[in-house]
């Protein structure tokens, strides 16, 4: 049965070059445990079909952490919730740079300023436009942003300051979003993620599994996902934070991310597949595994709030897997 | 050691701290730290009594420095 399945999703993708159905990934996302390395292993296949052995490196820094009005369950930096992170204002410029200097130096390609904000007013734009500015004068890095809800005029003084890529996560299926936030709608991010392809900057849309979604909700994100065309799709897995709404949850087993990083690989066979916040402590053992499972991207060094295995290892482990580091942006 | 750096209690022998955390609460007074989070560093300041840890130069999986027991888990030796 789980031969059969992957045959037919082999067939697909490899030789006819079409995407699978909704009835196809639910039964995919539905194979034994045992099958999983399987599935694993034609996600690899489809990736490098479909995308080369190039593996793209970001390193990503909080320019304003904390103090955020929306309440979006799993996040640390809501100001609705009793949490150990301090809201701290924007970043020295000095700090920025330095921040993109040790990017660079690891090897990386992008560099994300991210926001915890529902969006950026007047003062918060001039201040990310100063640090993009001054990221592109300093470094040789892709500059992203990821500041929340835009308009359209925002969205495209960012593409003229040279934003190439634009973070705005879906995080979770529609039917579920209810369930995570509810200071915004799934309808609000669907728009700004659209308002950034419309302004010329590639669209990074990236989700959070293990918030206590479903199976199906998850299979109903991918379809969203292609709904909303992205260039990169970030995969987060919860972290549990301390005082969170979603502070108690349970880690997503290993295999069973494994699992979700094929799926989204096979559903979604041409984006740039980056494994991101949560993956040392969902996936342990298994980083490399993430890595054969469709992944071609990866975060280095430290997220936002928490921190990350060394980039040295993130190095190695891609040297060993003889997978060449490089940029896979399609505007630059 | 006064306070655990993943929660800020008094009476917390550190085990509540997670892996790969850095520190949230000054060790001496138990007040949140202004930490910055760069790729490569880690830096946690108390207003009050200053940084926390060796500075944290280059804190990658080390995320507490000696001051505060030098290993993520392991948060309030003393």
């Amino acid at each position: 049965m789980s031969r059969a399945l992957l045959d037919t999703a082999a067939t697909a993708l490899l030789d006819d070059r079409r995407p699978l159905t909704a009835d196809e990934l639910s039964s995919l996302a539905a194979l034994d445990e045992s099958a999983v390395p399987s599935l694993a292993a034609l996600a690899h296949e489809v990736r490098l079909a479909w995308c080369g052995p190039t593996v793209e490196l970001e390193g990503i820094v909080s320019a304003k952490t904390g103090g955020c009005p929306e309440d979006c369950h799993f996040c640390s930096q809501s100001a609705r919730f009793a949490t150990p992170v301090k809201a701290t204002p924007f970043l020295d410029m000095d700090e920025i740079a330095a921040a993109a200097r040790e990017t660079e130096e690891v090897g990386a390609s992008e560099f994300c300023l991210v926001l915890a904000v529902r969006g950026p007013d007047l003062r918060l734009m001039d201040q990310i436009l100063r640090a993009v500015a001054l990221v592109r004068a300093t470094t040789s890095l892709n500059v992203a942003v990821s500041a929340g809800i835009l308009s359209a005029d925002q969205a495209r003084a960012l593409a003229a300051a040279g934003v190439h890529r634009y973070n705005h996560n879906l995080e979770t299926a529609r039917s579920f979003f209810g369930s995570v936030v509810t200071t915004h709608t799934w309808d609000e991010r669907f728009a700004t993620c659209r308002l950034v392809r419309a302004e010329g900057m590639e669209l990074c849309c990236g989700v959070l599994l293990g918030m206590g979604e479903t199976p199906a909700q998850r299979v109903e994100l991918l379809g969203q996902l292609r709904d909303v065309d992205p260039v990169e799709v970030p995969v987060n897995f919860l972290n549990p934070r301390p005082g969170t709404p979603f502070g108690s949850r349970d880690l997503v087993e290993p295999l069973e991310a494994i699992r979700w990083i094929a799926l989204l690989r096979l559903a979604l066979p041409g984006v740039i597949l980056r494994l991101a916040g949560g993956r040392e402590v969902t996936l342990r053992e298994l980083q490399a595994l993430g890595m054969t499972a469709g992944i071609n991207a990866l975060i280095v060094g430290n997220y936002l709030t928490t921190l990350g295995r060394s980039p040295e290892e993130d190095v190695r482990m891609l040297a060993d897997l003889r997978m060449p580091v490089g940029a896979l942006s399609k505007v630059l | 050691m006064a306070h655990c750096t993943g929660c800020g209690r008094a009476d917390c022998d550190g085990s509540c701290r997670r892996t790969l955390d850095p520190p949230r609460y000054c060790p001496v007074c138990g007040r949140r730290l202004n930490v910055l989070v760069t790729p490569r560093r880690v830096e946690a300041r108390c207003r009050e009594h200053g940084p926390v840890g060796d500075a944290m130069g280059d804190a990658m999986g080390d995320a507490v420095g000696d001051a505060v027991g030098d290993a993520v888990g392991d948060a309030v030796a003393d």
